[in-house]
């Protein structure tokens, strides 16, 4: 239990209304309903508040850098850029784009990994209302019957039931440009083995971000954890019942409101174990 | 209704009160609604919302924190203006 302006409030309601403060006092701050991570835009993030049981609300650029005395040595924005976006070195050999987007959960403690020290010193909470991923169907090849190569992409907004918004697992660290001495705090979200959902959803990757329940992202946030149990919420499932999901329109990012649902008649609906077949495109497959 | 009102009621309203005029303006901003409030007396612009209390199903509270009972005041008025224009 926590206390807004000396009344008793939830710790949920109390976060709520902290985000409000930062929303009202930057007003066009995170009020966007579409983010993309190929931006490296900046997310709305609670960053707890050293030695406190708080925390603030603040803006971190999505795309982790690391420290840049460590692998990959990024040391200028120039540098950033190119990291995350693919460059052809000096011997001619293109490399490969590196993003930091997300962070995979059963890795986050190996040795030298480049999150380990976040992971251990400075975890976050990334605050989400729904979040975007694509679901790959291989059409049929109408002469030979086989699925064609290439996959239909049919993207979905996925958020927690009942909540307005909800709560990543994530981790930050502050990067500095040698150059210009420009300093960021940038961050990287969690990932975890999909659930039922979303190994239908993304099904790709089958994996989805560490949602986290309030108390977990309390935990997350604020104890001195030993290394097990970093992993353990880390690598934590949101049951898939607590999910819900609709599909949008394939050029939502370009809408003026990529929220807003958009049926796909020839797309069949998920198979969900001890659910009677939903009508295509319904909402709500879970009520 | 008064929740109905607060969420979709107009964005800009103007209301007299005790003789000074509140200029309310409501927010939304990714969900949450709030009202931003100027005053024509000298009090300074105030940014009220509603908060879920432990105690009470709902409370006004100022955003940020420290003008709690102006909160409570002025989110009464303009509680009873909405009603009262319906």
């Amino acid at each position: 239990m926590c206390y807004f302006n000396g009344q008793k409030v939830a710790r949920e309601e109390f976060i709520r209304l902290k985000h409000l403060e930062k929303l009202v006092a930057k007003y066009d701050f995170l009020n966007r309903d579409a983010i993309v991570g190929f931006d490296f835009s900046p997310i709305a993030v609670l960053k707890p508040i050293p030695d406190k049981e708080d925390f603030e609300i603040v803006q971190m650029e999505w795309g982790f850098l690391p420290d840049a005395l460590k692998w990959p040595f990024v040391e200028t924005r120039q540098q950033a850029f190119n990291m995350r976006r693919g460059y052809t070195d000096s011997r001619g050999k293109f490399q490969q784009p590196l993003n930091f987007l997300n962070a995979v959960s059963e890795e986050l403690l190996q040795p030298n990994k480049v999150y380990r020290k976040a992971a251990l010193d400075n975890r976050c909470i990334i605050l989400s209302t729904g979040f975007y991923d694509w679901r790959h169907i291989h059409p049929l090849n109408k002469r030979t019957g086989q699925p064609l190569k290439t996959a239909v992409k049919y993207p979905y907004r996925v958020n927690v039931k009942g909540k307005e918004y909800f709560f990543m697992a994530g981790i930050w660290q502050q990067w500095s440009d040698a150059e210009t001495g420009e300093t960021v705090d940038t961050c990287s979200i969690i990932t975890t083995e999909a659930n039922l959902v979303m190994e239908q959803i993304h099904n790709s990757k089958r994996r989805m971000p560490t949602m986290l329940t309030d108390d977990l992202a309390w935990e997350w946030m604020f104890e001195k954890l030993p290394k097990q149990r970093i992993s353990e919420i880390a690598k934590w499932q949101i049951p898939w019942q607590n999910l819900s999901y609709y599909t949008i329109a394939k050029d939502f990012l370009s809408s003026t409101d990529p929220t807003k649902e958009f049926v796909y008649p020839e797309l069949p609906p998920l198979d969900i174990p001890g659910q009677e077949k939903q009508q295509q495109g319904q909402i709500e497959l879970f009520q | 209704m008064l929740n109905q009102l607060i969420d979709t009621k107009d964005q800009q309203f103007t209301f007299e009160s005790h003789g000074v005029t509140l200029d309310c303006m409501r927010l939304d901003l990714a969900g949450y609604v709030a009202f931003h409030v100027k005053f024509s007396s000298n009090r300074r612009p105030l940014t009220i919302a509603r908060a879920k209390g432990m105690n009470a199903p709902f409370f006004w509270t100022s955003i940020p924190e420290g003008r709690q009972k102006e909160a409570e005041g002025v989110g009464k008025l303009i509680e009873e203006y909405l009603l009262e224009k319906e």
